[in-house]
């Protein structure tokens, strides 16, 4: 590990002086991703700024029907929070299935998100709840959609100076649901071959679908959304044939690789079975 | 630039006060520095949980840690667990149930199993096999560690 100088603020705008002061730094959170780059040195960062603590990044509430998630809380915490288990069950699936309970216990939603791996279980967990992601910097904040945050593996648009502050998404109405599915090559401990998480709309007098979205993992450079699905279900109440169709739409759409974890041609296959489930079990939430 | 910083922290029960480097893992620190050898060093990334140990209640791969990140915080590690003249009672039910073979995995499965115990005194079986579910073992096949967890669970009221 190469040397650097540890630090650890107290407040949001002392990280923010210590980041301007030393611009060859990383942050450290739960240090899960991390710490594994800088055993490997590939990350040799001259300051490590820990924002384990910071109070600003570390809540979890509801303010006028907005869940807000701080970037530091952990997986652990999240699955263990009233407020999260009563309105986004899916998250807390999501981050249920991250890692180990060693792992859980110390990585945090904003980390998980921040290292961009296109394989990262609460990513498309949060996409389908229509999530915004916060950046804090010395000027102010920004937010942007969740999906718009990633530009490749490892690679996001936030900017040197930022952090990522919290996500904040909608309570879900009783209209709406959302279901998450993930397939490891072991039920413990595995980083996803494939995941899918799906968010359904509906119209209850009808039975149709008025809104839908679908997110995936570890199919593309980047987790991702299937517009062209989503829009095949708008309209539609969920029979088999109109689950197949769209399920058959992921897997022609998305553009998977060979690696250690899989294969293309597997991963175009499992996609469309989890979106599959993933519908199945939105749609039975609501009907 | 490599200077060494002070950290106070509450470990196995003791207040230390100790100088280290900042780019130390808490793994290192704990094996080299301080000499409690009882936590393995396995495969350093967190997939195999011999380095787990028990951070202010919680469990931590100690190789993901660095050692300056537990400043004010309290650790436990195997040999806060018991000793040669007082064992534990999840050590007892190990040796019992023939729990260890190689024992590398041992000190990191019995932190696992006691932070369970701590938060689930009469877990289910398959809460048992969830707890281990950071923790590799590659000679038991789980079975017999899963049982000795059982008996300490059973024997709670």
């Amino acid at each position: 590990m190469s040397q650097f100088i540890y630090k650890k603020p107290k407040q949001l705008q002392e990280a923010f002086s210590i980041m301007k002061e030393n611009p060859a730094y990383s942050i450290i959170a739960g240090g899960t991703d991390l710490m594994v780059k800088m055993k490997d040195n590939r990350i040799t960062a001259k300051v490590i700024i820990d924002v384990s603590e910071l109070n600003d990044l570390r809540e979890i509430k509801e303010k006028q029907g907005t869940i807000y998630l701080g970037a530091a809380v952990t997986h652990t915490e999240i699955c263990k929070s009233e407020l999260l288990r009563g309105f986004a069950p899916a998250l807390v699936h999501a981050s249920g299935l991250v890692g180990s309970p060693q792992i859980r216990n110390r990585g945090t939603v904003g980390g998980n998100i921040g290292n961009a791996s296109p394989a990262a279980d609460t990513i498309p967990a949060l996409m389908a709840y229509g999530a915004e992601i916060v950046l804090a910097s010395a000027e102010g904040v920004r937010s942007l959609a969740l999906e718009d945050f990633f530009v490749g593996p490892g690679r996001t648009v936030i900017s040197p100076g930022e952090v990522i502050l919290s996500i904040e998404f909608n309570k879900l109405q009783a209209t709406q649901a959302v279901s998450f599915e993930k397939l490891g090559k072991r039920k413990a401990l595995a980083i996803s071959v494939v995941n899918a998480a799906a968010f359904l709309e509906i119209d209850k007098t009808k039975a149709v679908v008025t809104k839908a979205r679908l997110a995936l993992g570890s199919v593309a450079a980047k987790p991702i959304r299937v517009s062209a699905a989503e829009e095949a279900l708008i309209g539609y109440s969920l029979s088999d044939d109109k689950i197949k169709e769209v399920a058959k739409i992921v897997s022609d759409s998305i553009t998977p690789i060979d690696d250690v974890r899989s294969e293309a041609l597997y991963r175009k296959r499992i996609a469309g079975v989890l979106t599959q489930r993933t519908l199945i079990d939105a749609w039975k939430q609501l009907v | 630039m490599e200077e060494k910083m002070k950290i106070k922290f509450l470990l196995n029960k003791k207040n230390i006060e100790v100088e280290v480097l900042p780019n130390r893992r808490l793994i290192d620190f704990l094996r080299d520095d301080l000499d409690l050898i009882g936590t393995k060093l396995g495969c350093g990334e967190g997939d195999c949980g011999a380095c787990t140990v028990i951070i202010n209640g919680k469990t931590a791969n100690s190789c993901l840690v660095l050692a300056p990140q537990v400043d004010g915080k309290e650790v436990i590690t195997i040999e806060g667990l018991g000793d040669y003249d007082k064992l534990d009672s999840l050590q007892q039910a190990f040796i019992d149930e023939g729990a260890v073979q190689c024992g590398f995995c041992t000190p990191g499965m019995l932190l696992s199993a006691k932070t369970l115990l701590d938060e689930n005194p009469k877990p289910s079986r398959e809460e048992i096999m969830r707890s281990m579910s950071g923790n590799l073992c590659r000679c038991t096949g789980y079975v017999k560690i899963a049982n000795a967890i059982e008996k300490v669970a059973n024997a709670n009221n």
